[in-house]
């Protein structure tokens, strides 16, 4: 089998999901990929992850969430407070304009497969393992 | 409220009073008061105001004071908008406006409105006395349009939040029980059944179209270069839909395993043609391995015999260029819900 003997240690992903079994089926998804993973349930409590947390490098997030910020909303705020951090974001929504996406964000479409998030994750920040 | 602009006294407006107008001027008036259309016109020199009950709510808080004014000056804030309109009427241009966007303050509050409405040029002894402005109020329909957009983008959100759901539950069902690829196909199978969503999203969740969904489903797998596509427009049913993003899913995931594509000279011609009776589609691949009967029959060789409706209809030829698989369905099935 493949991962449960691997101990991910490549770089480190921060999944915001509000729906549980999506965020740790994601979390599984980072960790299959050889990546370290954390999970915040929503863009404020990402923001209090990433406040004490200074080394996520990749943020990988939901757009529709509850709370007073979405997804495109939380990319922005990541943007603006820690530049270097990437992004990749998730929808089962219509997918976003490119306008919307901050600059060199990823865009995947829900649901999505092991590759498509391996994908995303070696364009933006590639994995020691990989 | 009709009493009330019945019993007007024209007298004090340029028209006069009523038993000295025109017999034009009086059809318009019965035309107007007559009529469940909210209804206005303008006539004489002066362009005098004359409306029916249901035309007061355009109103708002102008009426009464509107009645017998001129028109421009009962309309001074939005005249320049009204005024071309206006012109284009009386040179004799049927202006036909529909669902146009008015922010009224009619009930004490600023209100978004909709108005379908016609101008038209009234006309005495052949010269043009004023206009005729026929309407109806259309926030109704035009809000519920709108919510019945959002509501469709919100079930298709659900629909595809629900598939991601279903998805970890498997993923993680499965773990250490089933090996990548497994798993692998799994994900694939089940994003083909989630990309036709997107395309019924766009129409509504009504009709796609029949290309539109065998290449959507296509081009996650191969790739745009190595099949071509041609047969005449096709509309189909959301559930058809659904059953032909699984079925060109599972033919293009074949292709490339055992079939043509796994030659780098391989290619797929998928072609279909339509009679009065049926829609014929046929998946012809070439330029790779000859074809051979599969050993085990599978949940994507059952797929396939599934045909393009679910119901069958697929004819499978293992030959020595390749796969055939020729799927007839009825052109009834193609839009069954």
């Amino acid at each position: 089998m493949h991962s449960q003997t691997m101990q991910p240690s490549g770089p480190l992903v921060l999944v915001v999901e509000d729906e549980p079994l999506i965020r740790l089926n994601a979390v599984q998804m980072m960790e299959d990929a050889g990546y370290t993973a954390i999970e915040a349930h929503d863009a404020a409590d990402a923001v209090q992850v990433l406040e004490t947390r200074p080394d996520v490098r990749i943020v990988f997030t939901d757009i529709e969430m509850p709370g007073s910020m979405n997804g495109l909303r939380l990319a922005a705020c990541i943007r603006d407070r820690w530049p270097p951090i990437e992004i990749i974001l998730t929808s089962g929504a219509v997918i976003p304009a490119a306008t919307a996406i901050p600059d060199g964000g990823v865009f995947v479409p829900k649901p999505y497969s092991q590759d498509q998030v391996e994908d995303a994750l070696h364009q933006v920040a590639p994995s020691n393992h990989a | 409220m009709p009493d009330h602009i019945d019993q007007w006294d024209w007298a004090e407006t340029p028209l006069g009073p009523k038993d000295t107008w025109s017999p034009a001027l009086r059809t318009t008036y019965d035309i107007i008061m007559g009529t469940g259309f909210a209804a206005c016109a303008t006539w004489g020199d002066d362009q005098t105001l004359i409306y029916n009950a249901a035309y007061i709510p355009f109103l708002g808080a102008r009426h009464p004071a509107a009645l017998g004014q001129p028109i421009h000056e009962v309309w001074s804030d939005v005249w320049h908008e009204i005024a071309p309109l206006i012109e284009r009427a009386k040179a004799g241009e049927r202006v036909f406006l529909e669902n146009l966007r008015l922010e009224m303050t009619r009930n004490g509050y600023p209100e978004e409105t909709y108005w379908t409405f016609s101008y038209s040029a009234l006309r005495e002894d052949g010269r043009v006395m004023g206009i005729l402005d026929i309407a109806t109020d259309t926030t109704a329909a035009v809000l519920a349009e709108r919510n019945q957009a959002l509501l469709v983008q919100e079930a298709t959100h659900r629909v595809k939040n629900t598939l991601s759901m279903v998805q970890a539950i498997a993923k993680q069902s499965l773990r250490g029980l089933a090996d990548r690829a497994t798993v692998k196909t799994f994900d694939e199978r089940l994003q083909a059944f989630a990309s036709a969503h997107d395309i019924l999203f766009r129409r509504d969740w009504a009709v796609a179209d029949l290309q539109e969904i065998l290449s959507g489903a296509l081009d996650k797998i191969i790739g745009p270069d190595r099949y071509s596509i041609h047969g005449p427009a096709t509309t189909i049913s959301a559930r058809v839909a659904q059953t032909a993003s699984l079925l060109a899913h599972e033919l293009a995931t074949n292709a490339l395993k055992y079939g043509a594509l796994t030659a780098s000279e391989g290619t797929v011609d998928l072609t279909w043609t339509k009679n009065q009776e049926a829609l014929v589609m046929v998946w012809r691949e070439s330029g790779g391995p000859p074809a051979t009967v599969p050993m085990r029959r599978g949940f994507g060789s059952k797929l396939i015999e599934a045909g393009l409706t679910g119901t069958g209809g697929a004819a499978l030829r293992y030959e020595e260029t390749g796969l055939t698989a020729e799927f007839t369905a009825p052109i009834a099935t193609l839009l069954e819900r």
